[in-house]
């Protein structure tokens, strides 16, 4: 709890009041000035001083300072008027309640301060924002301003030729009317550029500049025009064929150089267009050299490096398609070692199955199992014909005959073993063909069957009967006389 | 601004997707070939007007048109030779563009590039177009002869073939010399001599060749540009043939993108563009060593390869840009087309000083 003191002394002027406080040999750094427009604090602990201003007081012209173990407070009055007193009197309440405005104000003081620097602050960084972006358009505008430029540069040194070449494109159409129709060979256009170069020239006296840039300018795809060149890669080479000279000569980049390869590029070019227009009139006397006739030609063997992948080759995927080609064929070879036993396998299991399920009387289930044993292997006659079975039974007639044929057709060489399959093969195809009644085709099968086994009586009495369906050539009756075709037909073969 | 500076002059977005755009030679108008996005082919002639690209002609073809080439037409009569995504080739004359002049089907998939030689007083010798094709094959064929190509170049009997994409002549300095080459989408480059009909030379550079130029087409072959994938290319120099080591090479990097399109100045045969799929274009000098031939131990001769300087590089788009020409007739003007189904008239300054 400080010390409250007030053993202060005061003079005044009209302007100001000029307060004095004995610091007691406390610090000066300890002192601390708080003050309103009503109110005076010091603090110099263990001290305080607290004064009660009778009037109002200008805080910010006011200032403080200590000398010689005194605080000396120059106090601005707010109203110039001399002060009978300074601090009030006031009951304890009062004081209190003093204090608390004070406290306010000074609160509000702190924030109109604060929110002032902070206003300075903003302004402060958009001005310099603002700058900046002045300056960032200016350059802008300037480089936008020389690229402008560069491109009205570039433009400016074509733009005699725009002319020109509006001349030049009518010029043809119109040399053509007037010369040999039909005839249109390099010689006639080689023919029209000289020509064209000489009337311009004649026509136009002040655009030397221009012709120049014409030489400049005027090469078609891939640059000729009789304008003789120089050799300057040193490779020997004096192509006729070649751009003009102006890019040569300019590389050295030096302009006394200029007028003097200018005098020496028209020269150069006159005695060009001379020699052009001579060559022309000799080769108008001559025959013109015709284009070559049409290639006889025919066809170029390639071979190309190889390359597995049919996309295209990149460097980067290399690698990876190595690793995979490698992982490939070491796969296929692992394979290829386990997979003749694992097909086995399974192809006996088919089998298997096919025959349970044919004598538990699922037949599209036996047939299912053939089919899938096929896929293992298609080249199997025991598959087919045992599917053939199922068909039968399942009066798929045509199926039967199809899957007959087939299993017939890979039981070709025809062997002792194999016999009882064809056997079967065929009387289950005579079946299904007369039940198709297509008795003569049926009639066939079995006689084929009889020829294999001669010794079935059942068999050979079904023989008959169909031939005798057959010579009565009436409407067949389906269900007779195939017992034993059915009978037969209807086990199933465990032979491969 | 000592640099050549590459500048956009003009740019037009258009409602398809333009494969190729070429000058018409002797004009001011450029011939773009795209594809609608139903399916049929689109052939437009825009005119460079007053620092705008304003449309003339607008045709619709059947099928998608992938390329085109005015280098085997005269300079007359300027016919434009496309092939199209059905492996059909036709020379069209721009005046009339509804009856094509000449028309064949050339192969049995897309005609993927395809190259003139013999027109527009360029080279000697009898026009002729090679077209080569996702079928393998490439084929020349002559504007005189119906239906039947003069010449095939195909793999051999029995043998895969890969991909053409792009062809190119030169070599075209007599009537009889012509020599062909062939980029393929395996890395190959194969160069046949027309005139012997045999392979003249082969090598494989790895990566699948989008382009391939010589840098002239009517001179001794010199130089040979081949642009790949993985932001590859190559330089050859053709003057000097040695049996085993083939012939002196250049390979640089560029684009950090598959560098499409790579097209020598026709003004100067030593600076070259090259365009890439990161959209940006790139400005090549090639300067030639202090002797482009050496003699080997062995007493034979091998060629010496130049050093290349990019001169600029600009960013003129964010999709590839696939074609690129440049203008016969106004160095440093030129034009490009992009996946971005716009065209940009594109400048490039102080090439004569370069």
């Amino acid at each position: 709890m400080p010390i409250c003191v007030s053993d202060y002394t005061w003079r005044q002027t009209l302007e100001r009041v000029i307060l004095t406080l004995n610091l007691h040999h406390t610090s000066p750094k300890k002192v601390d000035v708080v003050t309103t427009s009503s109110y005076l604090k010091v603090s110099f602990l263990p001290y305080m001083c607290e004064v009660f201003l009778c009037h109002m007081i200008k805080v910010d012209q006011s200032s403080a300072c200590i000398l010689k173990g005194c605080l000396e407070l120059t106090l601005m009055k707010a109203v110039p008027q001399m002060w009978k007193e300074v601090g009030l009197k006031l009951t304890k309440k009062e004081m209190d309640h003093k204090r608390q405005e004070a406290i306010k104000d000074m609160e509000e003081e702190e924030k109109r301060k604060a929110s002032k620097r902070k206003e300075e602050c903003i302004k402060r960084e958009r001005f310099a924002v603002s700058q900046q972006i002045e300056v960032d358009d200016q350059m802008r505008a300037e480089r936008s301003r020389m690229v402008e430029k560069e491109k009205a540069e570039f433009f400016k040194a074509g733009s005699p030729q725009e002319g020109n070449k509006h001349l030049s494109g009518t010029p043809p159409t119109q040399n053509m009317a007037t010369e040999q129709p039909g005839n249109h060979n390099k010689s006639e256009a080689g023919k029209l550029s000289p020509e064209e170069h000489n009337t311009e020239c004649l026509k136009e006296d002040h655009d030397r500049q221009t012709l120049r840039g014409r030489a400049s300018s005027t090469c078609s795809e891939e640059g000729t025009e009789a304008t003789q060149e120089a050799d300057y890669d040193g490779d020997g080479e004096d192509s006729i064929y070649y751009s003009s000279t102006e890019n040569l000569h300019r590389a050295d980049g030096s302009t006394q150089r200029d007028k003097v390869e200018a005098a020496n590029r028209k020269q150069r070019k006159w005695s060009a267009n001379r020699k052009a227009a001579a060559r022309e009139k000799e080769s108008k006397k001559r025959s013109i050299p015709a284009v070559p006739p049409v290639r006889c030609g025919g066809t170029i063997n390639m071979t190309h490096t190889p390359r597995v992948f049919p996309s295209p080759a990149r460097e980067s995927t290399h690698p990876e398609e190595q690793q995979w080609l490698e992982a490939q064929s070491a796969a296929s070879q692992g394979q290829q070692d386990a997979g003749s036993s694992s097909s086995h396998l399974n192809e006996e299991h088919f089998k298997k199955k096919a025959v349970t399920l044919f004598s538990s009387g699922d037949f599209q289930g036996c047939a299912n199992a053939c089919t899938e044993g096929l896929r293992l292997n298609p080249s199997s006659p025991a598959f087919y014909s045992n599917r053939a079975a199922a068909h039968l039974a399942l009066r798929n007639l045509h199926h039967t005959v199809k899957d007959c044929s087939k299993a017939l057709e890979l039981l070709t060489p025809p062997t002792q073993d194999n016999t009882n399959s064809r056997l079967l093969c065929h009387i289950r195809r005579g079946t299904a063909l007369v039940h198709l009644s297509l008795l003569s085709e049926g009639l066939a099968d079995y006689q084929a069957a009889l020829q294999l086994s001669p010794e079935n009586k059942a068999l050979r009495k079904d023989a008959e009967r169909i031939q005798n369906m057959l010579m009565a050539s009436t409407d067949s009756n389906e269900d007779s006389g195939c017992e034993a075709g059915g009978e037969r037909g209807r086990s199933i073969s465990n032979s491969p | 601004m000592e640099k050549p500076q590459i500048l956009v002059y003009a740019e037009k977005s258009l409602n398809y997707s333009a494969f190729d755009v070429k000058w018409v030679p002797k004009s001011a108008k450029a011939v773009v070939l795209g594809s609608h996005p139903r399916g049929t082919g689109i052939l437009q002639v825009y005119e460079l007007n007053d620092g705008k690209l304003e449309l003339l002609h607008d045709v619709e073809r059947s099928k998608a048109l992938k390329c085109g080439t005015f280098g085997a037409s005269t300079l007359e009569e300027r016919h434009l030779c496309a092939g199209d995504f059905d492996g059909k080739m036709e020379i069209t004359d721009l005046q009339s563009p509804s009856m094509p002049i000449y028309s064949v089907k050339a192969h049995s998939q897309i005609v993927n590039a395809i190259a003139g030689v013999g027109g527009l007083n360029i080279g000697m010798g009898a026009p002729e177009i090679a077209t080569g094709s996702r079928d393998g094959l490439v084929k020349v064929w002559d504007p005189r002869q119906k239906d039947r190509p003069v010449i095939t170049i195909e793999p051999r009997e029995g043998e895969q073939g890969r991909d053409c994409w792009s062809v190119a002549f030169g070599d075209a300095h007599t009537a009889e010399e012509r020599t062909l080459c062939a980029g393929f989408d395996n890395g190959d480059i194969k160069m046949f001599d027309l005139r012997t009909m045999a392979v003249r030379w082969e090598t494989n550079l790895q990566n699948g060749v989008c382009s391939i130029e010589f840098d002239r087409k009517d001179i001794e072959m010199n130089k040979l540009l081949a642009t790949t994938l993985e932001s590859k290319f190559h330089i050859f120099d053709l003057r000097t043939f040695h049996p085993e080591k083939g012939f002196a090479h250049l390979s640089d990097q560029g684009h950090k993108s598959t560098v499409w399109c790579g097209r020598h100045l026709p003004q100067n045969r030593e600076i070259f563009a090259t365009t890439g799929g990161n959209g940006s274009v790139m400005l090549w000098k090639y300067s030639y060593p202090e002797s482009r031939v050496k003699k080997l131990s062995d007493g034979s001769e091998v060629g010496v390869a130049g050093k290349l300087v990019p001169l600029q590089n600009a960013t003129l788009a964010t999709q590839p840009i696939t074609s690129f020409c440049w203008s016969p007739d106004k160095m440093g003007l030129s034009v490009c087309s992009g996946l971005d189904q716009a065209i940009r008239v594109v400048i490039v300054t102080k090439l004569n000083v370069v």
